[in-house]
């Protein structure tokens, strides 16, 4: 928040507080100028956090106040929140600040679908152990989801494979062993994920390349989500076009986009662009290149800036 | 042996009851034609009944148009839009809201709200255009719209704006020598003062 | 007496041709008639969608979805506000629903009628196009009435719709229903049962159920393979669950089951179900209700990923968003259902003459568009 600003525009703002708005208004750069006047603006709903956060350390002191402010914040809301659930509406349309009191009525509106679930979420003896009873009572009311059911079943064929702790969402699969699990995925008579939906690349900052697979299976009827993850130098990653006849064309495509080596591919090359295309376009530092066989590649219409 | 005479006579039923069908549209031919002759029949005003009102329109995609006179320079219509066909300029008025007549220049729109830019550039490349319709929503004051239509009361429909030379096609609605007269006009006032 | 040398001939059904629904190539390497192996090569309409959503706002990219499949536009848009109103957690109203339903229902009426009339077109029968397309451009003059575009609709915005219904199309489209219904039985005496057609379709390009689930292949060709998979069954979304319809799947009703005459009647099966569709939300649409009431002011969704999928007239559309916290996706895929239609060609079309290729390739119902996005 305030650690962005520039000092002036402090300075600037500080002054205007106090009653002195020609400074602002006399600012030539019109960008300083609104910046100046939105800051002001977001200062005047509370001046005195405004000017202590400006005036004393501002380094060091930001991260503590946020973290505090942020946490005091949470259990303002869930009192408003249960005050409602009980029918007191009065206390909240009491609330003078904007914002806090739309956050506070959203999330009454969430907790007004499952009443007795939040009240025990958030009622103050249980807000120590607040992690704890969300996930039993998500426990009870789910069975055990089948990425879990993944994960405990793969400890004795394939052990160290599944990489990730949290399974909730995906699974993160070791890419070595990654032919023989598709395998076992597939012909498990638990499992019987006989159809990939759906096969992508993910680029992470420039430094891995992700492949991820949407699994489904049309008799069980559950799904999946797995994940490998491979350095941007070297990645290679075995095929499974054996296993799900689709993974031919998706993982071309994601060889065309992403650059990703499947290996054990009987075919693989490009399928979206020519052959001859230099460069993995989907990648997040990709540049176009400047001609094809003598075509120039425009990069904006001519007459148009 | 059966199958052979069973099959002829599949043929020949199937055949002679698809014929009669296309047999019966060649005798109803006015009744079911469906085409508009084009030079001498022109939408919205069929010589046939298409079976729907014109005025129950909701929206027409046509041809962009901007009232030059309601445009305050706020920018959203050029944010909102997802080729970014439009392209504008604006500079700061001298004055909030008052007139500057050697540009053209009207300080009120019609709406009441004072205007605090002048926009020297505002071109819009139709031949980029996707015709989402994206662009007249954000506007407040309404004065990008598509013409025709529920619009036909600021602006006819038109629909045949094709050009020989694509460069036509870049329409530009600042008034020409905005600019300058813009800036002609700060140099006078700055010299008398 | 010399000896006739016999080689294989590499035969190209190149990009400009009329029968291949688009920009297509087919590398066809032939025997004498009879085709030994097929190779597509696809790519020639593609536009950087994906790359193009990475610097667009989530509300922008609507009308780049709606031309990735331009003769289905509704399905399009409605697999992605679908899934974007799931990662921000909205829930639109009643009204909302239903005409959503109504325009999803009405635009896989008109693709199946482009479709089917593309496919006798293929097969040499003049006619029928053209009786399809005079009852789709009554279809396009509804959706004109609402949002003003005819092909290209732009009108399923996340958390709501563009526009509201008009005054008069809930009578209109009634009228519709009612002269269209014996039209379908018209075009039933007219093609399908024709014994040219049926020589010409049946028992040709077999596709067994084991290797359309294998390879990816959703919607009425799987159908029309004896399994009954339908995502508006099968895992409804939006209202689905609240109308009665039935999936038709197919029987081998003029040769072996998952022939071409088996996906070309699944659709017309599929066209009579989504009339009664269209009658059920018309009769049980709420009369008021505000279509911009859930409309976000800012779209912000909160990191992580989703993917969705709906059912649109060529099958499972499936769209994966991968958002990091700002305004713009940080990655969108869009998983479409003719990519993978298209990718069995040569497991079920080598083996047949060369002119059968073309019938399987039009029984497959495939948009160019949507393969190379």
């Amino acid at each position: 928040m305030s650690s962005g600003l520039d000092n002036k525009i402090i300075e600037l703002v500080l002054s205007a507080l106090d009653g002195n708005m020609d400074s602002i208004n006399a600012l030539e750069d019109r960008v300083v100028r609104s910046k100046a006047k939105a800051a002001l603006f977001k200062a005047k709903k509370d001046p005195g956090k405004f000017r202590a956060e400006n005036t004393g350390d501002r380094s060091g002191a930001d991260e503590v106040k946020e973290t505090v402010t942020s946490d005091d914040s949470q259990k303002l809301i869930a009192n408003f929140v249960l005050k409602g659930l009980d029918g007191d509406m009065d206390s909240i349309n009491a609330i003078e600040d904007r914002v806090t009191r739309s956050k506070v009525k959203a999330a009454l509106v969430k907790a007004k679908k499952s009443p007795d679930e939040y009240k025990k979420i958030h009622s103050p003896k249980a807000v120590s152990d607040v992690a704890s009873s969300s996930s039993e009572v998500k426990k009870i009311v789910h069975e055990e989801s089948i990425n879990l059911k993944i994960k405990n079943l793969s400890v004795a064929k394939f052990p160290g494979s599944v990489l990730n702790e949290n399974v909730d969402d995906f699974l993160m699969i070791n890419p070595s062993i990654w032919y023989d699990f598709a395998i076992w995925l597939k012909t498990d008579s638990n499992l019987l994920f006989d159809s990939l939906q759906c096969q992508t690349g993910f680029d992470i900052d420039g430094k891995i390349l992700e492949a991820r697979y949407n699994l489904h299976s049309m008799s069980k009827k559950h799904y999946t989500e797995v994940r490998i993850q491979v350095p941007i130098e070297n990645p290679k990653i075995p095929s499974v076009e054996s296993v799900w006849r689709i993974a031919d064309w998706f993982e071309r495509e994601t060889y065309d986009m992403f650059g990703i080596e499947f290996s054990n591919h009987r075919d693989l090359r490009r399928i979206l662009l020519p052959e001859d295309w230099e460069g993995w376009p989907l990648r997040k530092n990709y540049e176009v290149q400047e001609t094809y066989h003598g075509i120039v590649i425009p990069k904006m219409k001519e007459g148009w800036e | 042996m059966i199958k052979y005479f069973t099959d002829i006579w599949t043929s020949i039923t199937t055949i002679l009851g698809g014929m009669g069908i296309t047999f019966i549209h060649l005798i109803r031919a006015r009744q079911d034609n469906v085409t508009l002759q084009y030079p001498e029949e022109r939408w919205p005003r069929p010589e046939r009944n298409i079976g729907f009102d014109h005025d129950n329109y909701n929206v027409i995609r046509t041809r962009l148009h901007v009232d030059m006179d309601d445009c305050i320079g706020c920018l959203k219509c050029e944010r909102a839009c997802p080729v970014d066909c439009i392209k504008i300029v604006t500079e700061k008025a001298p004055e909030r809201g008052s007139d500057i007549k050697e540009i053209k220049h009207v300080g009120v729109t019609t709406n009441g709200t004072r205007k605090a830019m002048v926009v020297t550039r505002f071109d819009i490349d139709m031949s980029e255009c996707c015709y989402c319709n994206l662009c007249t929503y954000p506007c407040p004051e309404e004065c990008i719209f598509m013409t025709g239509g529920p619009n036909s009361s600021r602006h006819p429909l038109d629909y045949e704006f094709s050009e020989p030379d694509r460069d036509n096609l870049i329409y530009k609605f600042a008034k020409s020598g905005t600019k300058e007269g813009l800036d002609k006009y700060i140099g006078e006032k700055s010299a008398e003062s | 007496m010399g000896i006739i040398r016999g080689e294989e001939m590499v035969l190209n059904i190149g990009p400009q041709h009329p029968a291949t629904h688009g920009v297509l190539r087919l590398q066809v390497r032939t025997d004498g008639e009879i085709v030994s192996s097929i190779t597509p090569y696809i790519g020639y309409l593609h536009r950087c969608f994906e790359k193009h959503c990475e610097s667009v706002t989530y509300e922008q990219v609507i009308p780049f979805t709606d031309r990735c499949d331009y003769l289905a536009s509704m399905t399009m848009n409605f697999g992605y506000v679908v899934a974007m109103e799931e990662m921000l957690e909205i829930k639109v109203n009643d009204r909302v629903q239903h005409i959503r339903v109504v325009m999803a229902e009405l635009q896989r009426i008109a693709s199946h009628l482009l479709g089917l009339g593309a496919f006798g077109l293929d097969i040499g029968a003049f006619t029928p196009f053209l009786h399809m397309l005079r009852d789709r451009e009554r279809i396009l003059d509804l959706f004109e009435m609402t949002c003003g575009a005819r092909l290209l609709y732009n009108y399923m915005w996340i958390g709501g719709l563009s526009h509201d219904l008009p005054v008069g199309f809930v009578e209109s489209t009634y009228k519709f229903l009612d002269y269209f219904e014996p039209k379908i039985d018209e075009f039933v005496n007219l093609l399908v049962h024709n014994k040219i057609f049926v020589e010409r379709t049946a028992d040709i390009g077999v596709m067994p159920q084991d290797v359309a689930i294998s390879y990816g292949v959703t919607g009425p060709n799987l159908r029309a393979s004896g399994l009954k998979w339908d995502l508006r069954r099968d895992d409804p979304y939006s209202i689905y669950n609240k109308f009665e319809f039935e999936v038709p799947v197919g029987e081998g009703g003029k040769g072996s089951v998952g022939d071409c005459w088996d996906r070309f009647y699944v659709r017309v099966l599929e066209m009579k179900e989504s009339i009664k569709i269209v009658r059920q939300a018309l009769a049980s649409m709420p009369k008021d209700g505000d279509v911009h009431q859930s409309l976000p002011k800012k779209i912000k969704p909160p990191i992580g990923s989703i993917y969705k999928r709906t059912e649109s007239p060529r099958g499972d559309l499936g769209y994966y968003i991968e958002s990091d916290g700002s305004n713009i996706p940080y990655r969108l895929k869009m998983r479409s259902p003719a990519f993978t239609a298209l990718s069995v060609i040569d497991e079920i079309a080598a083996g047949w003459l060369l002119s059968d290729v073309l019938a399987i390739l039009g029984s497959l119902d495939i948009v160019l568009g949507e393969i190379d996005r």
